[in-house]
């Protein structure tokens, strides 16, 4: 079971390896951002969290720490680490009883921004274009 | 999703909780083609092979981008509308 909103309306990540990051999780803001951005996803939660340090925001996705499909995605981020069109890897590691993985903070969903607005064909192309380089992307680096 | 703070914006991959290797890394050999398996992810999106519960590969990716870039230039899918399981068997 995912945490519930009372339960991380103040998770605090003291990290280490990837730089050391302290990540708060705002409760009103990520009520919010699950709704409008982060709908879609299939695992875990995802979180707007805000970088102490650096004051950035940053996306945290949390599940628990028996759930194995948080820790078998931080392997397929590192995967394709510093590639374009791959999210920043800020942060991966087990606080309390849940894993965390603290992402750089990207904006809206394709899925919003179409429901939004219509795309015309230059950008969609654009878009398009991109989608193949990573459908490559992934190919290259999964064999 | 979309970073749109740079020219031109940047579409970024995310979301790998269900990614998979398609071969073995020992053998190189790919994964064999397979029945029997539960429908994962978007439905409107996932390849017809997928829906019909077959082992998803490479070109059930490509499948799947090809219906979003549709998604992209259209605005929605013709078969988006389905939501019954009767109706989902007619198309297929």
């Amino acid at each position: 079971m995912p945490p519930s909103h009372s339960q991380i309306s103040c998770v605090l990540v003291a990290g280490s390896g990837y730089g050391n990051c302290l990540v708060q999780v705002d409760l009103v803001s990520s009520t919010l951002t699950q709704a409008q951005c982060f709908s879609d996803i299939s695992l875990g939660n995802v979180y707007l969290g805000r970088d102490i340090w650096t004051g950035g925001e940053v996306a945290v996705k949390i599940a628990c720490s028996s759930d194995s499909m948080l820790g078998h995605e931080y392997r397929v981020y590192m995967t394709i680490a510093g590639s374009v069109g791959t999210p920043r890897l800020i942060w991966y590691g087990k606080e309390d009883m849940y894993k965390v993985i603290v992402l750089e903070y990207l904006g809206d969903s394709i899925g919003n921004l179409v429901n939004k607005e219509k795309f015309d064909r230059g950008k969609a192309f654009l878009y398009a274009s991109q989608m193949v380089c990573l459908w490559y992307l992934c190919k290259t680096r999964s064999s | 999703m979309i970073k749109a703070d740079g020219i031109p914006p940047t579409v970024f991959l995310i979301d790998f909780g269900l990614a998979q290797l398609f071969c073995d890394p020992a053998t190189c050999l790919h994964h064999p083609y397979t029945m029997g398996h539960s429908i994962i992810g978007t439905l409107p999106f996932t390849s017809v092979n997928g829906q019909q519960g077959s082992t998803q590969s490479r070109h059930n990716d490509l499948e799947s981008l090809m219906y979003t870039i549709i998604y992209l230039v259209c605005g929605d899918l013709p078969w988006s509308y389905i939501s019954t399981s009767r109706d989902h068997k007619a198309v297929l």
